[in-house]
């Protein structure tokens, strides 16, 4: 199923597309700009904002220009719930199309509702739901926060759980998400020490890596486990400095060396993933991460945050989304606005280089949005006019920290 | 009114699920105990036989009310009752165990009505005891059922640990849920 959104703020496409993508199986977003004159491109159905349309009240020529931009498709349209111009007008011409009008400000399960009925296959023509807060909707609290209104509720039930498979399902990292990292972050080679670590963390078997007569670190990526003869902060500072990497050297060890060695040398073991996103964490330290462009994020699995420190509600928020679906850095950045956008690029970084996650790079477009430039500044602007509410989810994060 | 909200905890014996709902809770958890009287005398001395009971009381006065289903399997038919409109489930799976990957999949199999309807987060404890290549092969046997990945080590003693699971649980039923507490932003995500 194609969703086409067109006029809805880039901040609200963007969310409403993980939403889409993360609850309903097999339906595909894109958004779409309004050209005067220009009916918009095909979709099986439209979510579609008549103010930013042009479509404001009611009009005959309006209702003209509507039609013949849906191109006789099913719609969700956004109308301003003082303005019921469109739904009293009710023409013929308007009933003859599948059209859902939605009240804005709408709910989660409003606009999963206003969906199932512009798309269900027996026909409810130019149906209206009620905004959000109005007597007849069914506790709405806000776009995104309505999944435990349903699940108080009990009405409706909730969405599937969503989940698109990685192409590779392997854990550990490979030389392609290496080849995909430096294409995208190529400020890690600036790193050469903690570069070469991340080299020896994607190759297939275990690696020593020598520092000096007396200390080095045993990376087995297949296992999933690192030892150091050094201590952590060690490690730290080589990373840092640079000043060891031209003298760092590395040979190959077979499984049974590797244990033997780890034994032999009282080095404990530790967790490769975490050890690996932990030193990046330090090394880079709150250095500016650049984009050489956008890529595509995708998780093979959760990071394993509860052996990370400094872990932000953002990280688990992002993981959340990029495990169960693939998303663009931009796309990313567009849906969370107000957050720093080093942090998303950060957190892009340490899933690949620890193994999580794989990058894929988005060739460039003309006139493609970019991370420095999306809609942060707008919605801020926003953000002090809506009421924020203190639901559910809100008062549970509250209370686990 | 305020309103009640239910979440499960389930795994196999041993996997410390009494323990994770004792750190999530503001009440002395109330628990069902019996004395061990099979294989499980071995691992322990007593035993859930029917649930644990546990409460969060959150700010605005809602509850969440924490579940922990009997690990044996002989008391399921408590599982269906305890996950009858449950928010969502953390799965605890012992490292330790002599086969974890199958212990996941049972559970996996047996709650995936209430997987399929809401979201999973999988905790493997005893990991200091466990083998390596646990973790990957959960997160394996997760890709291979088309479920997302969501598996972390834990400390079920660790408020800090579970709270973390519960986080990320929270995160995949609604992404957006806590904006206001995430880099700053404080709004929800409202389409005007």
């Amino acid at each position: 199923m194609k969703l086409l959104m067109a006029g809805l703020p880039p901040r609200e496409a963007a969310a409403l597309g993980i939403l889409v993508g993360m609850s309903l199986k097999n339906w595909e977003t894109s958004i779409a700009q309004f050209t005067p004159g220009r009916a918009l491109p095909l979709a099986d159905v439209y979510v579609l904002d008549m103010v930013a349309a042009g479509l404001g009240p009611w009009s005959a020529g309006a209702e003209a220009r509507l039609l013949e931009m849906l191109h006789g498709r099913p719609a969700v349209l956004l109308h301003q719930a003082r303005d019921m111009s469109w739904i009293e007008a009710n023409t013929a011409g308007a009933r003859q199309q599948h059209l859902v009008w939605l009240a804005k400000p709408c709910s989660t399960d409003g606009m999963r509702e206003a969906l199932k009925a512009a798309t269900s296959p027996t026909p409810r023509r130019s149906t209206s739901l009620p905004p959000m807060g109005s007597a007849s909707a069914p506790r709405p609290p806000a776009l995104f926060a309505a999944r435990d209104a349903a699940a108080a509720s009990r009405q409706a039930p909730l969405p599937p759980d969503v989940y698109t498979a990685p192409a590779q399902s392997a854990r550990a990292m490979s030389q392609d998400d290496l080849a995909a990292l430096h294409r995208t972050f190529p400020q890690l080679k600036q790193y050469p020490v903690l570069d070469r670590i991340v080299q020896a963390a994607a190759s297939p078997g275990a690696l020593e890596l020598r520092f000096t007569v007396r200390e080095s670190l045993l990376i087995h990526a297949r296992e999933g486990w690192v030892a150091c003869t050094a201590p952590r902060v060690a490690i730290e500072r080589l990373c840092r400095q640079n000043a060891l990497a031209p003298t760092l050297s590395e040979r190959e060890v077979s499984d049974g060396q590797a244990a033997e060695w780890a034994h032999r040398l009282g080095a404990r073991r530790e967790s490769l993933d975490a050890y690996l996103w932990s030193l990046a964490a330090v090394t880079l330290g709150s250095e500016p991460l650049s984009l050489t462009g956008d890529a595509q994020l995708h998780l093979r699995s959760f990071p394993d945050y509860t052996r990370l420190a400094g872990i932000s509600d953002l990280f688990i928020q992002l993981a959340a989304i990029c495990v169960r679906l693939p998303q663009s850095l931009s796309g990313l950045q567009a849906a969370f606005p107000a957050c720093n956008p080093q942090e998303i690029r950060r957190f892009a970084m340490f899933t690949v280089l620890s193994g999580a996650g794989h990058l894929t790079t988005i060739p460039a477009t003309p006139g493609g949005v970019s991370m420095a430039n999306g809609p942060a500044v707008n919605l801020r602007v926003r953000k002090a006019a809506l009421p924020v509410r203190q639901g559910f989810f809100q008062a549970m994060l509250a209370k686990l920290f | 009114m305020n309103a009640v909200y239910k979440l499960v905890f389930a795994g196999p014996v041993g996997s410390g699920k009494t323990t994770a709902i004792q750190s999530l809770s503001d009440i002395e958890v109330v628990r069902t105990e019996a004395r061990a009287s099979d294989a499980v005398r071995n691992m322990k001395p007593t035993t859930t036989v029917a649930m644990d009971y546990g409460v969060m009381k959150l700010l605005g006065g809602d509850q969440v009310r924490l579940y922990g289903t009997p690990g044996q399997k002989r008391f399921d038919f408590m599982w269906d009752i305890l996950t009858e409109n449950a928010l969502g489930l953390v799965l605890l799976i012992n490292a330790a165990a002599p086969d974890p990957v199958a212990d996941l999949s049972t559970y996996l199999h047996e709650f995936r009505q209430l997987i399929e309807r809401t979201a999973v987060v999988v905790g493997i404890t005893h990991t200091d005891e466990g083998d390596w290549s646990v973790r990957a092969r959960l997160i394996a046997l997760m890709q291979e059922r088309r479920i997302a990945p969501c598996v972390m080590d834990a400390d079920a003693r660790s408020r800090t640990d579970m709270a973390t699971l519960v986080k990320a649980l929270i995160y995949s039923i609604d992404p957006f849920g806590g904006l206001a507490q995430a880099g700053g932003a404080s709004e929800k995500a409202t389409v005007v």
